[in-house]
């Protein structure tokens, strides 16, 4: 039986598609999108999380880690991802869950069972299931088969993807799909390539045959500061968009809520002294968009 | 921020901000009115002193007519201001007397000059209150789990019962005249020689003194309108009181021909009934139903414009505005920010499901909107039939972040008084009581929600600990083993199982005390007058007057309960990773010893919790629930076969505030709780732990037994304001509140939108937040006169975003 690593189930998701939906976040990415809110979705595989706030500094994971990738300098905890050999033995001796494993292995029918839970809410609300990530494509053959038993048991099914697939394996999904969000980072390949280490090419090129076969499809552009928040960038993306006959674009304003992430997973993060945006920070670019004919909304 | 609903008239506005700007004062009138009438009335029956004792109120009592005000009557000589009834209770007032400033929460002010007034009259009601009757009731076990505070019973001795809606639609149909005249038709058929038909005549009597009492304080009223007129140099309102003259002349002694008089009539009843007891809840019923044939005719007629009924209606708010209550300290953590619970019920559906909607229901929601206060208290009966737009204007009122209304749903209620034996004419036609709790208008008892308080942790640790009890160190009763010795969770279970059959009866007892206290010192007979059939039966309510009564009782903690069970077993018996020793000295040394921490954070993370959609706990909790549903259903009350349907008690979770203090005096808990924390309130789940958002906390709750739990089934949820910003996240929300109360038959829910933010700036700067207002339990009140550790339980709960 095929397992995903799947990082988060979040219930009550309202801006993931229609109605209340579930979000099944999965783990592993193509691209390194600088800014990315879930830094711990990269990998697919599973990590280790630290929490400063959550931890004691009581060192019980230093006394279990038999590789040293655990050490406690000037009493604050350092981890080397390089020793670590995942045996994970430091998170159970945790007692405060300032350790944690990102990432939990589910079977289809695992995951169904906790999809099911919330059934009355999507079938009042015509909700139903979003997959997420990470990039919720990158465990191919896991995805196809949760998203072919989902349509199976008639959810309906939204993706949030980079579009960064093979043809042949997007081809394979699309039946099961009822809507599909695809971001667009940036019009232009190099920019692109810069902050999310990799050209565009492929993503505008599967966004083309997909708006061809008439799947629901939007595009959604994150706003991220020093980077596509111009009025040029808007103008590029309005030339864009309208010549692959996009119709309906969200734009959806930089955040921070992933601050802490790239801190309690050691890594360095570029945007930590730029200011979460609103709504009226975009609106510029909206109205922009708007004027090449494009349906447009600010947040999902 | 823009009002969604508009902002009041320049008079409406002037009139609310005078009354923010109040200072809650204590007034001394009633007290010495009381204390006179019964001084002159020493050898009459206690009901006749009491009747006497309002008409001497009414009668002597300061009355005034706000500036530009349209409606008339005061509950005391400054608005805002608490009267005294020192024949509940005199002990604690006189006490407390110098503390009232100082307290923490819900100050309230009294001049020198008063708290002498208070000394001198004191000596009178010694040993005469009802408090001093109904601790002498108590039997001597009973009143030990009283003095630990383990069953909370204060409110029901020190105060009147409340918690009714009375029958104004017959009050407005026939007038205080019409209930006169049958009253004075049932005394003429008595037969003095019959002992039974004896008793009746002093009920009767009363009626007729206080109806004649009431109609005298109107025509007082009458008489001050015309005098203001008289030197009124501004013709509009000149215009204006001779209008309030005439309308005082009419109600409410005669039927309301206008919405005016029906809104005048309804005050003076609301107000009057207030004075006769300080009973609180007692709440208006289903207003936009029995008040809409007013509204419908004035407007139809072209005698009334919408907007002076919104100001009409609003006058009448600010009014129930300034209805006041003072509680001993211990009693007011219980019901934090002095809430009077004056509930407001709209919506629902009429027979055969038709919705009951109305324009005056839209119009109720504006004028409540627009005013933003935490009285009346606002609830809305939900059911499958409401229309999205009114629902849509619910939520905009969510929005306001001042926690009204809160929704009651008829897809559960309406089975649930079938279910008691309530003629399906009479389900269909319940409102809501005090904060979330339902009743039959005008059909049922006083107290239809218990303030009973059973501490369900306390007592679960009594029994582990072997009959002592944590907090006192008191012995209760005798257990034959001590949780150290456990070696199943079936041996906690049946500790659970005893503990439930040795505290019922005791808290039944304790209601049972109050109850024949309430029926013999304190009968209140103009609000029996008022429910039928009262007058039919010439019996008083605590006599058994009522059609229905039954008493619904409060556990306090069952959030806690079912997550220390699912933590016993899963962690102890089950996964053997502590033994019950170790467990117990953690909890004993408030998790400080050896380890401690370590075996707190196990039961706080790896044990599940209620509120998360799991099975494992959720059935647990709910199991648990229903050992004390199964047993408290064996008992009756004091009015069983003496008359009403029912005559017994149903339990309830309308913890109001009691979870803050029934946790300050307990122990840490097997459910990582530490010492002294407040406990989960009503049947939402302990703070933060409800990680799986809002739908998960809608299926943790539906999972209880709902269909029994006619006391209520209170649900907090708190949303941050962001979630409803858009149009769209309004509309998803309505569809969720209506597949929790379509499809998992959820009894209630209501709404704290306001973000953590705005109140940890409140407490720094009250000035600044004068009126920032929060749901508390079933209720709202103004942030500031809470108490810091109530406010901190209302910054701790789980905040969802949308």
């Amino acid at each position: 039986m095929t397992k995903g690593l799947v990082f988060n189930i979040q219930r009550f998701s309202i801006h993931d598609g229609p109605g209340i939906r579930t979000t099944v976040f999965l783990k592993g990415c193509p691209l390194r999108c600088r800014w990315c809110a879930n830094p711990e979705s990269n990998q697919a595989e599973m990590e280790i999380l630290h929490t400063p706030a959550e931890c004691v500094s009581c060192r019980s994971c230093e006394a279990v880690c038999r590789y040293g990738a655990i050490r406690f300098q000037n009493g604050s905890f350092h981890y080397d991802a390089s020793l670590c050999t995942h045996c994970f033995s430091c998170v159970g001796a945790c007692p405060t869950h300032a350790l944690a494993v990102e990432g939990s292995w589910y079977t289809v029918s695992e995951l169904m069972e906790e999809i099911r839970k919330d059934d009355p809410f999507y079938k009042k609300t015509g909700g139903g299931v979003t997959l997420s990530g990470g990039e919720p494509l990158f465990q191919e053959e896991f995805t196809k088969e949760l998203l072919e038993e989902l349509k199976k048991q008639g959810y309906h099914t939204n993706i949030e993807t980079t579009g960064y697939t093979s043809r042949e394996y997007l081809e394979s999904v699309v039946p099961f799909l009822d809507l599909i969000y695809m971001d667009l980072k940036h019009p232009d390949s190099g920019e692109h390539l810069k902050k999310t280490g990799v050209p565009n090419d492929r993503i505008i090129s599967n966004m083309e045959w997909l708006l061809k076969q008439k799947v629901p499809l939007v595009v959604r552009i994150p706003v991220i500061p020093r980077f596509n928040h111009s009025r040029e960038t808007a103008r590029s993306y309005g030339e864009l968009l309208t010549k692959i006959h996009a119709r309906e674009v969200h734009l959806l304003p930089f955040h921070q809520f992933g601050m802490g992430k790239w801190k309690a997973l050691g890594l360095k993060y570029d945007y930590e002294n730029d200011k979460t945006m609103h709504e009226e920070d975009v609106r510029e670019m909206a109205d922009i968009l708007k004027g090449y004919g494009l349906k447009v909304q600010i947040n999902g | 921020m823009e009002n969604y609903f508009g902002t009041p008239s320049p008079r409406i506005a002037k009139m609310r901000e005078e009354l923010l700007d109040t200072k809650p004062q204590v007034c001394v009138e009633r007290a010495i009115y009381t204390t006179e009438a019964y001084k002159q009335h020493k050898d009459k029956m206690k009901i006749l002193q009491r009747a006497y004792a309002v008409e001497n109120t009414l009668k002597k009592m300061t009355i005034f007519i706000e500036d530009g005000g349209l409606l008339a009557g005061n509950q005391a000589s400054v608005n805002r201001a608490a009267p005294i009834f020192p024949e509940y209770a005199i002990d604690w007032v006189v006490e407390e007397l110098d503390l009232w400033e100082k307290r923490d929460g819900d100050a309230f002010y009294i001049s020198e000059e008063n708290k002498q007034v208070i000394r001198d009259i004191a000596p009178f009601w010694e040993g005469r209150t009802l408090k001093d009757k109904g601790l002498a009731l108590m039997p001597p076990l009973a009143r030990k789990c009283y003095d630990l505070g383990i069953i909370k019973v204060e409110g029901n001795i020190t105060a009147g019962d409340g918690h009714l809606a009375v029958n104004y639609e017959k009050l407005l149909k026939e007038g205080l005249g019409g209930i006169r005249k049958e009253t004075e038709e049932a005394k003429a058929k008595l037969h003095y020689s019959d002992y039974n038909d004896l008793k009746k005549v002093y009920f009767y009597d009363a009626v007729l003194i206080l109806i004649d009492a009431s109609i005298a304080f109107a025509h007082r009223y009458a008489a001050l309108a015309r005098e203001q007129a008289a030197s009124c140099t501004d013709p509009k309102r000149k215009e204006e009181l001779l209008r309030l003259a005439e309308v005082c002349m009419r109600v409410p002694e005669y039927p309301a021909e206008s919405f005016y008089e029906a809104v005048q009539s309804v005050w003076f009843l609301q107000l009057i009934l207030q004075i006769e007891s300080n009973g609180h809840s007692l709440s208006f019923g289903r207003f936009d139903q029995f008040m809409y044939p007013y509204y419908k005719k004035d407007i139809e007629s072209g005698a009334m414009t919408e907007d002076e009924a919104l100001e009409l209606l609003e006058n009448l708010w600010l009014k129930t505005f300034t209805i006041n209550k003072i509680r001993s300290n211990s009693h007011t953590k219980f019901s934090a920010g002095s809430p009077l619970y004056q509930n407001v019920c709209i919506g629902g559906q009429l027979a055969g499901g038709v919705d009951a909607v109305n324009p005056l229901s839209f119009l109720v929601l504006k004028s409540i909107g627009q005013l933003k206060l935490t009285q009346p208290n606002l609830s809305v009966r939900y059911h499958k039939g409401i229309s999205d737009e009114f629902m849509y204007d619910c939520i905009q009122m969510i929005k306001l972040g001042f926690g009204m209304p809160s929704f009651n749903s008829d897809e559960i209620i309406i089975d649930q008084f079938i279910d008691k034996g309530v003629a399906p004419e009479d389900a269909v036609n319940y409102s809501s009581i005090g904060c979330i709790e339902v009743s039959i208008p005008g059909k049922f008892g006083l107290r239809c929600s218990g303030m009973n308080f059973l501490n369900f942790p306390r007592i679960l640790m009594i029994t582990l600990n072997q009959g002592v009890d944590v907090t006192s160190g008191e012995k209760i009763y005798d257990v034959p083993m001590h949780f150290r010795d456990m070696t199943s969770f079936e041996q906690v279970w049946q500790a659970w199982v005893d503990t439930v059959k040795f505290f019922t009866p005791i808290s039944v007892t304790l209601d049972n005390c109050a109850d024949y206290a309430l029926e013999m010192e304190t009968p209140d007979s103009l609000c029996s007058a008022l429910v039928d059939d009262c007058i039919k039966r010439g019996k008083h309510l605590k006599e058994g007057g009522a059609i229905y009564d039954f008493i619904g009782p409060l556990q306090v903690g069952i959030a806690n309960l079912g997550d220390s069970l699912a933590a016993i077993k899963k962690l102890v018996f089950e996964e053997k990773r502590i033994t019950p020793g170790e467990l117990w000295d953690a909890l004993m040394s408030n998790f400080e010893n050896e380890g401690g921490w370590r075996i707190q954070q196990m039961l706080l993370h790896d044990a599940p919790k209620y509120g998360n959609d799991d099975d494992y706990v959720d059935k647990l909790t709910a199991d648990a629930y229903q050992v004390f549903i199964d047993e408290i259903a064996k008992y009756h009350n004091t009015r069983y076969g003496r008359g009403p349907i029912g005559g017994g008690y149903f339990p309830g979770t309308s913890s109001i505030s009691a979870n803050v203090p029934q946790g300050a005096n307990l122990c840490a808990t097997p459910d990582g709780r530490k010492k002294g924390e407040p406990l989960a309130e009503g049947c939402s789940p302990t703070h933060s732990v409800d990680t799986h958002g809002p739908t998960a906390v809608f299926k943790s709750v539906s999972k209880l037994p709902t269909l029994k739990l006619n006391g209520g089934v209170l649900l907090n949820q708190k949303l941050n304001p962001s979630s409803l910003q858009q149009e769209r996240d309004i509309r998803k929300l309505i569809l969720m509140l209506r597949t929790f109360f379509d499809d998992l038959k959820g009894y209630h829910v209501q709404y704290n939108v306001v973000d953590k933010e705005t109140l940890l700036d409140a407490q720094k700067h009250p000035e600044a937040h004068r009126d920032l207002i929060v749901r508390v339990a079933g209720y709202s009140a103004f942030f500031n006169v809470l108490s810091t550790e109530t406010q901190n339980d209302i910054i701790a709960r789980t905040e969802h975003v949308l």
